[in-house]
């Protein structure tokens, strides 16, 4: 019954495709803030200070 | 659809008709384009003209052949001349106010006004920005330095030094109706920081034109940046040329100004969440931002074929389209609601990206399909993706026709045509052929080419690796098949796998098969072996990142208070992404070789394609043929159509002999002999080819502090453009390293056979000193040399050029060990018989009693011949011109310019040869910087060119002329070059 529903409609494949994509990736992440002390918004744009820097950043982030 | 297809079809051949003979009569095809439209009309106004004049348009519709043959045949014809025209009338630029007629009737040394607006958003490329340029108005400007008169008696008087002031004289504005203006803005100005999209802006410099062809196989340039529209650019560096801003307009397409925003907002959020260089890749993806990706990634994504996940493919659009639609489904939205959202998103997003044709040609069909998926299904409508890909083309090409010849939109389109074509035969070919045993030999046979190539990856030198690799792939797939043919029941096979992967990997192969191989080929002469293992992971991969990103960039950028931190968690885990996707692509780079192809011409890239639909599609095609062969055999029995089928059959056979004379006329005689002196810059590399051999007279520069490596741009291509599997012999004429460095690429995608050099060249791959070094190879540095010979030690190398010269001629020592190639060293008297004709060497007498070498003065001078003509190859000393040149030579090639030139000159009008060929141009500021020559270059290069302006004898400098090619057939000897006379 639920696999005819999910022929019928493709888009509740990609429904749980992105459900699940942001929970491991939510997941993931904070995994990666936890170990990587230097993972911040400060230090990354440091590090892209010449990358574009015609882009002007007005949000007081750092 | 099929006749829209065919219609789409027709608009393409007759554009491409257009390039192919170079036709410039737009006027003859507008002509044509409406007598074949009368043509079209009369039979389908003789079939249908009571139903249209009663209005009855039910019934035409209803009508079983609704079209008359002639009239789809005369409309096929309309189209095609319609494209012709479209073409044609696309690439004038001679009327008034074209930019490229106002500057032509200047020279380059013009300094214009040009007053303009910025047409799109900035891109960044390494050091510059590039600026697309409206002209409005243009103007020349001179600049004079007028002395200033003190005024008073009693100034002048008082002998007071004199006063200048400059004085700016300017014509008046003309304005501009055609044509774009590059501006590279360099990053050492202030306007590098302030260039917006849709400013006014003032420029004040020289323009220039970009370089066309200047080498066989090489970048046409020139024709790049017009089938953009643009015709001139300029640099705007401090001292040479200014750029202002004039004034901000808010105006412009609100539409351009949103997708500009979003673009904005999203990079901002992307410089916050992810650290360089994860975040020019993840800007590259998603936004379409080339710029700023370092060389080297952009390198090794080339080597593993993955390069095309950064230009904003197809595939981004329709992942985008694919996120999307799961979005609106989650929220529950109905497909009738949501489809014009998407529509919308999807232009959007090709205009964030810059509007390059891959991503219209994706979104044009996305949206089609989802249009069609939400309104016309009830209706029985089934989106064919062929109709798409055509509704695609048609758009495009009408709106850019020159985008028919840029490699990106051929890409884009046959990578969609190969997929729509050849995934599902190929996936029933792989079923058949991968079943038990089958596909445990094809498994193996895969593992152990690939195992090969990297335990020995000089196997991708052997001059048929290409084709012997061809045949074991053939052989492997029919012993397979037959295996799996023979075995009834299998427990393992390819249809086994799950159904998305079985299609995926179809995919994979029709693309490699059907685009990726044979176009990868023909436009870079390059194929990477990496492309069928690393797109395996890169594809699925880059379908998350992309989705990833853009949920993150969304979120960051347009959710307050909770969206920076989400994204941030977001792209956190993104860059684990990004992280194994730049891992993956550096490991297959090292890993997997990365060989160059033979570049095949168009007619051997048509028959590829002929024979590939005749493997894929033969029964079919069988059948199409039989059932037409039928008809027409019908229809002649008929005495009221033979009289028409016998026209048509004449003017299909009139179309065919045509196009076959057409085609052969283009055939270029190949030449007894053939002399290539090849436009390196500064340096030298002399082509020659003659009875199926190739040999290479130096190398050209590499220069790494400038990212430019002669052997790489020039050489390589030049020799994948000439069908070249290797290199007969290679003679250094010495061991500068403008003529050796450029090597060291060429052996590592060229087999060398064998190595002919005047100076002492170890074969046991142990580098030398720098003291030995410059003890054995003399500049000419007399203060260095002589502190050297006196004992002192010469700790650090003097200058760039000496530690750039040191380190060539150690690299070219490990590479003769690294590549097994046989090394001879020859002298006055040699002979050299397995390079392309015969060559003789006329110096170095001898070899030095301390085994030194002079680097300006023992160079190799060579008699080059075949049959009875000859030639003379000069190292740039000529000193010994008189004394060691004992015959009459029919063309000379100079490595560097000649000197002393008096007595070159003297030579040159005494021999009086059919021409002369002078490879040089200035060298680079930092190879100049603390050389011991560089204001003797410096001098000669003001004052040698307009020297041989003068003699009665053609000199033809590589630095104005491009390559110089001398061909000789039949005993006569003809020179062209490739960038053509302006004046």
């Amino acid at each position: 019954m639920s696999e005819n529903k999910s022929e019928n409609d493709p888009g509740a494949d990609g429904t749980k495709f992105l459900i699940l994509l942001m929970v491991i990736s939510l997941l993931a992440g904070g995994l990666v803030l936890v170990v990587k002390s230097d993972y911040r918004v400060k230090d990354n744009l440091l590090s892209n200070l010449e990358y574009y820097p015609h882009i002007k950043q007005e949000k007081g982030t750092d | 659809m099929l006749t829209f297809i065919l219609l789409a079809l027709a608009f393409i051949c007759g554009m491409a008709f257009a390039v192919l003979s170079g036709a410039t009569a737009s006027g003859l095809f507008l002509l044509l384009t409406g007598v074949f439209g009368l043509c079209a009309a009369i039979p389908f106004w003789y079939r249908h003209s009571s139903n249209l004049l009663s209005g009855n348009l039910a019934a035409i519709r209803e009508d079983e052949e609704a079209l008359p043959v002639l009239t789809l045949v005369f409309l096929l014809l309309t189209t095609g001349s319609f494209g012709a025209f479209r073409y044609i009338s696309e690439l004038r630029h001679d009327y008034r106010g074209h930019l490229q007629t106002i500057c032509e009737k200047h020279d380059e040394n013009t300094n214009w006004r040009i007053r303009g607006r910025i047409l799109e958003e900035p891109v960044l490329k390494n050091d510059h920005l590039e600026v697309l340029v409206q002209p409005e108005t243009i103007r020349r400007v001179d600049r004079k330095r007028v002395r200033v008169d003190g005024g008073s008696e009693e100034s002048r008087s008082r002998k007071k030094k004199p006063e200048y002031e400059t004085v700016v004289d300017q014509s008046e504005a003309e304005p501009v109706t055609g044509g774009l203006i590059l501006a590279q803005v360099f990053e050492d100005t202030d306007a590098f920081r302030e260039v917006r999209f849709n400013q006014i802006i003032e420029i004040d410099g020289q323009l220039s034109e970009a370089s066309e062809r200047r080498n066989p196989g090489s970048l046409d340039y020139k024709s790049h940046l017009r089938n953009r529209g643009i015709f001139r650019t300029v640099r705007i560096v401090p001292r040479k040329a200014s750029l202002r801003v004039i004034e901000d307009v808010e105006g412009g397409s609100m539409w351009y100004r949103f997708a500009l925003h979003v673009k904005t907002e999203i990079l901002k959020v992307i410089k916050q969440t992810m650290p360089f260089p994860e975040s020019s890749f993840l800007g590259g993806v998603l936004l379409g931002l080339k710029g700023g990706l370092p060389a080297k990634i952009g390198n090794e994504f080339r080597m593993t074929g993955v390069s095309h996940v950064l230009a904003v493919s197809g595939l981004h659009v329709t992942i985008i389209a694919g996120l999307l639609y799961g979005i609106f489904a989650m929220l529950r939205v109905p497909l009738r609601v949501f489809a014009p959202l998407i529509v919308l998103s999807l232009f959007t997003f090709a205009l964030i990206v810059g509007w390059p044709s891959s991503a219209v040609r994706a979104a044009i069909m996305n949206s089609l399909f989802v249009l069609s998926r939400a309104y016309l299904v009830g209706l029985g409508f089934k989106m064919s993706v062929l109709f798409s890909l055509s509704v695609a083309c048609i758009f495009i090409l009408f709106m850019s026709p020159l985008q028919l010849t840029e490699p990106s939109f051929t890409l884009s389109v046959m990578a969609i045509y190969a997929l729509a074509m050849f995934s599902e035969p190929s996936q029933a070919i792989l079923k058949r052929m991968l079943r038990g045993p089958g596909l445990l030999v094809a498994a193996a046979a895969t593992f152990f080419f690939y195992l090969a190539i990297i335990a020995v990856k000089s196997l991708v030198l052997h001059p048929y690796f290409f084709p012997l690799t061809g045949l074991y792939f053939f052989v492997t797939l029919s012993l397979a098949s037959r295996l799996s043919d023979r075995s009834t029941f299998q427990s393992f096979a390819f249809e086994m796998l799950p159904g998305w992967l079985q299609s995926f990997l179809s995919a994979q192969v029709a693309i490699l098969v059907a685009m990726m191989g044979p176009l990868s080929a023909y436009y870079f002469g390059q194929f990477s072996l990496a492309s069928p293992v690393a797109n395996l992971i890169a594809i699925p991969l880059i379908g998350l990142i992309v989705q990833l990103g853009l949920i993150a960039g969304l979120i960051g950028a347009f959710v307050p208070v909770i969206g920076m931190p989400l994204a941030l968690v977001l792209n956190a885990a993104n860059w684990l992404g990004v992280k194994f996707f730049l891992g993956m692509a550096s490991f297959f780079a090292i890993l997997i070789p990365f060989p160059r192809v033979s570049q095949p011409g168009f007619g051997a890239l048509l028959v590829y394609y002929l024979i590939l639909h005749l493997a894929y599609f033969y029964s079919d095609i069988k059948t199409w043929v039989l059932a037409i062969t039928a008809a027409v055999s019908d229809l002649w029995e008929d005495d009221e159509y033979r009289n028409s089928l016998a026209a048509l059959g004449i003017f299909i056979m009139i179309g065919l002999v045509g196009s076959g004379v057409f085609a052969l006329s283009g055939i270029e005689r190949t030449p007894d002999m053939r002399l290539t002196m090849l436009d390196v810059g500064y340096g030298s590399s002399l082509l020659l080819e003659a009875d199926g051999r190739v040999a290479l007279v130096d190398a050209g520069l590499n220069d790494p502090l400038a990212g430019s490596d002669r052997g790489e741009r020039v050489v390589q291509p030049a020799l994948s453009g000439k069908q070249a599997r290797e290199v007969h012999a290679v003679i250094l004429s010495s061991a500068l390293p403008e003529r050796i460095s450029g090597l060291r690429s060429v052996m590592a995608n060229y087999r060398v056979n064998k190595i002919y050099v005047p100076f002492p060249l170890p074969e046991d791959g142990r580098r030398i000193s720098f003291e030995d070094y410059a003890r054995t190879f003399l500049h000419g540095d007399l203060k260095f040399e002589k502190r050297l010979k006196s004992g002192m030690n010469a700790g650090v190398p003097p200058s760039y050029f000496w530690e750039l010269a040191f380190d060539s001629y150690n690299q070219l020592i490990e590479d003769v060990y690294r590549y097994k190639i046989p090394v001879q060293r020859v002298k006055a008297g040699d002979k050299i018989l397995d390079a392309a004709g015969v060559i003789e060497v006329l110096a170095p007498q001898a070899t030095t009693t301390d085994g030194s070498f002079q680097q300006y003065y023992d160079g190799l001078i060579l008699k080059i011949s075949h049959k009875e003509r000859n030639y003379l190859f000069l190292p740039g000393n000529a000193y010994k011109l008189e004394e060691v040149v004992n015959f009459k030579p029919d063309f000379i090639f100079v490595a560097d310019l000649p000197s002393p030139v008096e007595a070159f000159e003297k030579f040159v009008k005494s021999q009086n040869p059919e021409g002369v060929a002078v490879s040089y141009r200035f060298p680079s500021s930092w190879l100049m910087e603390n050389y011991h020559l560089a204001a003797t270059i410096t001098s000669r290069s003001r004052s040698y060119p307009q020297r041989f302006k003068q003699w009665p004898v053609k000199v033809y400098m590589t630095s104005e002329s491009g390559a110089v090619q001398v061909d000789q057939t039949r005993n006569r000897v003809q020179a062209s070059v490739f960038v053509k006379d302006q004046q």
